[in-house]
C-alpha cells in the first residue's frame, strides 16, 4: 500500500538547515499495523506528515496504492487524502465550537456524502465507539479519553484505507490509553491499515511491526 | 512590565494590523481636531469682540414680513441716544467691491460706509495708526484694516497714504486691527456716512449695533426695547408733524392718532446680542446653521467612538495571545495590579503615539490648499492650543478605555489554567468580538448611507428648479459712466452673436439672503414683500414664467408682477387693479423663484417685481445691474469676454467684471457645499477607520482559527470551503448590521434634511447600495485573509496550541 524510496526532508530557515529525514526507505502492506518509534526529533512526525500528504518530501519517492504522491500540489494532495486517510493526533484536534456529532461528520461533508447517509454513518460510528450518549456534547465537556475516541471516530467514519496516528495515547492516562489502543487494534482487525508514531513500548506492542528511526534514518533491525 | 518592549513585540508579530490600527487612530485624532476647529468657529462667532454679550444688533419687522436687520438712520440714531447705550454705530448695507490702487499695486477689496462719530467703536476696534472715527469736522478719508495696509505697504503705519479707486483719491485716516474671520465685522475699507439719511425715515438701508453700558441690565433692556422704541418712534413722528397736529381739529387729531397707531403698530423692533446672531439666519453674516453645528459636534463624537471601538477591538482581539505570557509573569510573582496597569499603559502609549502622528497629519494638511479652503477659519495647531489639549485628553481617554477591558480579560484566568489553555476561541472572547465587529459594520453602513444622502442633497441643491434658468446667464454691475448708456448697451450686446436677451435690475438673484423689503397698509389690508426693481425685459431674460396676467412690456410703468406666494397670500388681488389703495397695479403673476439660501424659506415669501416709473422718479436710476442671457451652445467664456470688451469700450476704459450667475449661486451656497464636503470627508475617514477595524478583526479571527482551518484541511476541506466558511460569518454579521443600520441612517438623514426647505428624497436604493459597498470591502477582506490561512500548510497550525 505504501512504498517509500530514499525519502529526504530538509527544513531550511535563514540560518539553519535541518535534515529531518535522510534517505528513508520503507513499505507498508495493506492491513498492516506498523509502529514507528524513536527519540524526540528523530523525524517520526515528519515521516507521518509526509505519509499523510500533509507535507511534501524534499526528495525521494512516495507511492500510495501504486500512485506517486510525493510531489503533488496542495490541492492534489487534498484530493488524494480525502476519504482515503484518517488522522488521529496526540492533542485530539477537535474543533471547539462543533459538538461530537458535528466533529465526526466533518470529513463526510468534505467528501460530499449526502446528509442522510452522513447522519446514518455518524450514528453508527457513535454506537460502535460507545459515544452515542455524548453526541451533543462539546469537546471541552469530555475527558481526554473520550476526546480521543471522538477523534478516532472522526478518522474512521469515512472508512479510510489508512489511519495515521501520531502518539494517540500521549495525552491519556494508562486506562484510557489502553482503550484507545484496543480500539485501533479492532479497526486493524477489520482491515484498516494503521501507521502509528509512538514513544510507548506498550503501545508499540500492539503493532505487528516496529520501525525505529534515529536522526532521520531507519535503524536496521540488526542494530537494535 | 516593559510596556514599550511588549508594544514592539506585538507590532513585529502583526505588522500590517498594528500599522493600520495606529494610522486609523491617528487619522481619527486628526479628524477630531479639525472638526473641533469647525465647531469652535461656529460656537465662538463674534465672541472675539470684547464683552460681546453686551453688543446688540438692532432688528426690525414690518407686519408679517420676516425679521430683518434693515433700519433707517433716524430710528437707529434714536436708539443710540438711549441711556443704557454706551456706544452705537450703523453701516450702510450697500457696500461694494472695487479695485483699489496704491502705486503700482492693486487689490480688489470691499468698501462700505459707517457712522462717522463712532465708526467701529462698539466692536472694540483697535487703532494701530491714525484715528478710526470722523468726530471732528476736519476728519476725512477712509479707515482700512491692517491686512490691507500690510499688503500695500508692508507695515500697518499707513495713515496719511492715499488709495486710488479708479475715480477718487482716498486718504487713509486710520488703520484698525483686523477682526477675526468668525465675526460680524468685515475687514473692509470704511468711509464716513456723513449726514446721510439723518432725517429720512423711509430709507431702511442701514444696519445698527448698540453697545450697552457695563451697568445696564441686558435682559431688562431687551425686554423693554420693543415698546420703548415704538414710543420714541411715535413721539418723533408727532414732533416732526407738530404744527399740523396742533392745528388740527379734535376729529382730525383722532384720525391722525389712529393713522399713527397703525403706522407705529406695523413696525416691530428688537435687539439681539451678537453672540446669538450667527444662527439666526436673518442677515448675510448669519451663516450659521444649528443643524450643521450639531452634526459637526456629532461628527466629533462619532469619529472618537468609531476610533475607540476600533482600538478596543484591536486590543481585545490580540489579548488572548497575551494570556499565556501575562499569566506566566503572574506565576513568577508579578502583582495583578502592575500587570493590569502595564497592559493599560501599552494602549495609552499607542493612543498618544497616534495622537502625535495625527497632529503631524494636521500640520501637513495646513499646507494643502484643498483642505484649508474646506475649513472655516484657521486650522493651524498653534491657533487652537486648548483644542490641541482637548484632543490629547481624548487620546488618553481612548487609550485607557481600549485598555481596561482587555487588561481585565487577560488577567481574569487562573494562572495554572492560563498556562495550559488556548484562549482565542473562548465563548466570552468570541461573543465580545462579534458584538464589536457588528457595531463597526453597522456604523460603516450608516455612514455610507449618510454620505449618499449628502451627495443627493448637494446634487439637488445644484440642479433643482430655481424658478429661473440660472445657466447661460451672466451679469455685470454698471459703472456711473455706463448707467446713462443702458439703451445703447442693450442694442450693442444684442448685436453680438450668441446674446439672446439683455435686461437691467437693481440686484442679482442669489447675491444675498435679503433684498429690499417693502411694507404697505391701506384700511384693514397690509402687505409686506421683497421688492425687486427691474426693466420690462427682465422676466424673459431670466426665464421666469408668467402664469397669470401678462409679462411687462415696453409701455409699462409703475406696476407690479407678483409671485405665486404673494398671489396666494393677498386674496383680493385682481389683474390690472391696484395692489392697495394708492399703490401700483398688479399686471401679472409669475412662478415662485428661489433667491436666497435654501436653508431659508424665501421661495414661498411674497415677491413683487416692479417697473419704477414717474412715482419713483425721485429715487433715481436704480437699475444698475446688467443681465445677459446667452444662447445655449455658445462659447460662454468667449462671449463673456466680448461683453466685457464692449462694456469697457463704451465706458471710460475702466475694467468691468462680468460674472456667470451659476458661479454666484455657488458662492451663495458655499457654506452648504463646504459643509457637505466636510461631512463627506468625515464619513470617508470614519469609513476607512471602520474598514481598518474589520480588516484587523478578520486578521485576528483567522489567526485564532488557524488550527481549526488546519484540522478542516487535514480532513479534506478545500481552500474555497475555508474561504466560504470565514466569509459566511461576515455575511451573517453584515445582514444583521444592515437591519439595524437602515432605520438609523434613514432617521439621521431625514433629520439633517429637515434643515432644508427644499430637499431630496431618500431613495430606497441607497440602502442596498451601501450594503453592497460595505459588504464588498468586508467580504473581500475576509476572503483575502481566509485565502492566506487556507493556503498555509496545515501541519504548522495543527502543532500550535
Amino acid at each position: 500500500m505504501i512504498k517509500i524510496e530514499n525519502l529526504t526532508k530538509i527544513f531550511r530557515t535563514e540560518e539553519v538547515e535541518t535534515v529531518a529525514l535522510d534517505g528513508v526507505c520503507l513499505s507498508v502492506e495493506q492491513g498492516e499495523f506498523v509502529a514507528i518509534m524513536g527519540p524526540s526529533g528523530c523525524g517520526k512526525s515528519t515521516l507521518l506528515n509526509i505519509m499523510g500528504l500533509l507535507d511534501n518530501p524534499t526528495s525521494g519517492s512516495y507511492l500510495l496504492d501504486g500512485e506517486e504522491v510525493g510531489h503533488l500540489k496542495e490541492s492534489q494532495r487534498t484530493s488524494v487524502r480525502k476519504g482515503k486517510i484518517g488522522f488521529v493526533f496526540q492533542s485530539f484536534n477537535l474543533i471547539d465550537e462543533l459538538n461530537v456529532e458535528e466533529n465526526i461528520e466533518l470529513p463526510l461533508k468534505y467528501i460530499g456524502v449526502p446528509q442522510k447517509e452522513r447522519r446514518e454513518r455518524v450514528v453508527e460510528i457513535l454506537r460502535r465507539l460507545e459515544l452515542s450518549h455524548r453526541a451533543k456534547h462539546y469537546p471541552q465537556q469530555l475527558s481526554g479519553g473520550q476526546q480521543q475516541r471522538v477523534a478516532i471516530a472522526r478518522a474512521v467514519v469515512m472508512n479510510p484505507k489508512l489511519i495515521l496516528a501520531d502518539e494517540p495515547t500521549g495525552n491519556l492516562d494508562s486506562k484510557n490509553g489502553l482503550e484507545v489502543m484496543q480500539l485501533l487494534t479492532q479497526l486493524n482487525n477489520e482491515g484498516t491499515t494503521i501507521v502509528m508514531v509512538t514513544h510507548s513500548q506498550r503501545d508499540a506492542g500492539f503493532a505487528q511491526r516496529i520501525i525505529n528511526l534515529l536522526d532521520g534514518q531507519i535503524v536496521p533491525e540488526a542494530r537494535l | 512590565m516593559d510596556v514599550f518592549r511588549n508594544i514592539m513585540y506585538m507590532a513585529r508579530r502583526f505588522k500590517t494590523a498594528t500599522l493600520l490600527n495606529l494610522m486609523g487612530l491617528a487619522v481619527a485624532f486628526a479628524a477630531l481636531f479639525l472638526f473641533l476647529t469647525q465647531v469652535e468657529y461656529s460656537a465662538s462667532f463674534n465672541r472675539s469682540i470684547p464683552k460681546a454679550e453686551r453688543v446688540m444688533r438692532v432688528e426690525s419687522m414690518m407686519n408679517d414680513a420676516p425679521w430683518s436687520t434693515h433700519n433707517s438712520v433716524p430710528m437707529l440714531e434714536m436708539m443710540i441716544e438711549m441711556p443704557e447705550v454706551e456706544s452705537g454705530t450703523l453701516f450702510s448695507i450697500k457696500g461694494y467691491t472695487a479695485e483699489f490702487f496704491m502705486g503700482t499695486n492693486s487689490v480688489e477689496w470691499d468698501w462700505a460706509r459707517v457712522r462717522k462719530e463712532t465708526s467701529l467703536e462698539p466692536f472694540g476696534a483697535v487703532c494701530l495708526d491714525g484715528k478710526l472715527s470722523w468726530k471732528d469736522d476736519t476728519d476725512s478719508g477712509v479707515i482700512i484694516p491692517a491686512s490691507l495696509a500690510q499688503r500695500f505697504l508692508g507695515t500697518t503705519m499707513a495713515a496719511g497714504h492715499y488709495l486710488w479707486n479708479g475715480k477718487d483719491s482716498l486718504q487713509i485716516m486710520g488703520v484698525y486691527q483686523d477682526f477675526p474671520d468668525n465675526c460680524c465685522v468685515d475687514n473692509m475699507i470704511y468711509s464716513s456716512m456723513g449726514d446721510e439719511g439723518k432725517s429720512d425715515f423711509s430709507e431702511w438701508s442701514y444696519v445698527g449695533y448698540l453697545r450697552l453700558h457695563g451697568t445696564a441690565d441686558v435682559e431688562a433692556f431687551r425686554s423693554d426695547f420693543p415698546e420703548r422704541v415704538k414710543s420714541m418712534f411715535r413721539k418723533r413722528i408727532l414732533a416732526e408733524n407738530a404744527e399740523e397736529y396742533n392745528n388740527a381739529t379734535p376729529e382730525e387729531r383722532a384720525e391722525i392718532d389712529q393713522q399713527l397707531d397703525r403706522a407705529v403698530g406695523a413696525h416691530h423692533f428688537r435687539v439681539t446680542p451678537i453672540t446669538e446672531t450667527y444662527f439666526s439666519g436673518i442677515d448675510d453674516d448669519d451663516r450659521g446653521n444649528r443643524t450643521v453645528h450639531l452634526i459637526l459636534i456629532w461628527a466629533c463624537i462619532i469619529v472618537v467612538v468609531v476610533a475607540a471601538i476600533n482600538f478596543l477591538n484591536f486590543t481585545l482581539a490580540e489579548s488572548p495571545m497575551r494570556v499565556k505570557g501575562v499569566n506566566t509573569r503572574r506565576v513568577l510573582g508579578s502583582s495583578l495590579t502592575s500587570l493590569r496597569l502595564g497592559l493599560i499603559g501599552e494602549t495609552v502609549v499607542v493612543a498618544l503615539l497616534a495622537f502625535l502622528i495625527g497632529m503631524l497629519i494636521v500640520h501637513l494638511l495646513t499646507r494643502w490648499t484643498a483642505i484649508t479652503t474646506l475649513a472655516q477659519g484657521s486650522i493651524e495647531l498653534q491657533d487652537h492650543l486648548p483644542l490641541l489639549g482637548l484632543t490629547a485628553v481624548v487620546a488618553l481617554a481612548t487609550g485607557i478605555v481600549a485598555g481596561v477591558y482587555p487588561a481585565w480579560f487577560v488577567t481574569s484566568f487562573q494562572p495554572a489554567m492560563a498556562l495550559k489553555g488556548a484562549f482565542g476561541l473562548t465563548p466570552r472572547g468570541r461573543y465580545m468580538r462579534t458584538l464589536l465587529v457588528s457595531l463597526q459594520i453597522t456604523i460603516s453602513l450608516v455612514l455610507v448611507t449618510y454620505i449618499g444622502i449628502l451627495l443627493l442633497q448637494s446634487r439637488y441643491i445644484y440642479h433643482s428648479d430655481y424658478g429661473f434658468d440660472k445657466d447661460e446667464l451672466c451679469y455685470a454691475k454698471l459703472s456711473a459712466e455706463l448707467l446713462p448708456k443702458k439703451d445703447a448697451i442693450r442694442a450693442e450686446l444684442l448685436g453680438l452673436g450668441g446674446v439672446k436677451d439683455v435686461s437691467y435690475s437693481s440686484f442679482v438673484l442669489g447675491s444675498s439672503t435679503s433684498y429690499m423689503g417693502w411694507g404697505r397698509a391701506s384700511g384693514d389690508k397690509s402687505v409686506s414683500f421683497t421688492c425687486m426693481p427691474v426693466d420690462c425685459h427682465y422676466l424673459r431674460t431670466m426665464g421666469i414664467e408668467v402664469i397669470e396676467g401678462r409679462d411687462f412690456n415696453e409701455h409699462d410703468s409703475d406696476c407690479y408682477i407678483i409671485n405665486e406666494a404673494a398671489r396666494k397670500r393677498w386674496s383680493w388681488v385682481e389683474m390690472d387693479k391696484k395692489l392697495l389703495d394708492g399703490d401700483l397695479p398688479v399686471i401679472g403673476v409669475c412662478e415662485n423663484i428661489r433667491y436666497a439660501s435654501i436653508h431659508q424659506d424665501r421661495a414661498v415669501d411674497p415677491v413683487a417685481f416692479i417697473i419704477m416709473g414717474e412715482s419713483y422718479a425721485s429715487w433715481g436710476d436704480r437699475l444698475g445691474m446688467l443681465n445677459v442671457r446667452l444662447a445655449a451652445g455658445t462659447d460662454k467664456m468667449a462671449l463673456r469676454q466680448q461683453i466685457r470688451d464692449k462694456l469697457i469700450e463704451m465706458g471710460d476704459g475702466s475694467a468691468v467684471e462680468v460674472h456667470f450667475l451659476d458661479e454666484q449661486l455657488e458662492r451663495l451656497y458655499q457654506d452648504e457645499f463646504r459643509f457637505i464636503r466636510q461631512v463627506i470627508v468625515f464619513s470617508i475617514i470614519c469609513l476607512i477607520i471602520t474598514l481598518i477595524g474589520v480588516f484587523c478583526l478578520t486578521m485576528f479571527e483567522t489567526e485564532y482559527r488557524r488550527k481549526e482551518i488546519g484540522i478542516r484541511k487535514v480532513f479534506g476541506s478545500t481552500e474555497g470551503q475555508i474561504v466560504g466558511l470565514l466569509t459566511s460569518r461576515y455575511a451573517q454579521l453584515l445582514l444583521v448590521a444592515f437591519v439595524i443600520a437602515v432605520p438609523l441612517s434613514w432617521y439621521m438623514g431625514s433629520q439633517w434634511l429637515q434643515s432644508f426647505v427644499e430637499r431630496t428624497t431618500i431613495h430606497w436604493w441607497l440602502f442596498p447600495a451601501a450594503l453592497l459597498l460595505v459588504g464588498l470591502v468586508t467580504l473581500l477582506t475576509a476572503a483575502m485573509q481566509g485565502w492566506r490561512a487556507a493556503t498555509e500548510n496545515p501541519i504548522n497550525s495543527i502543532k500550535t496550541e
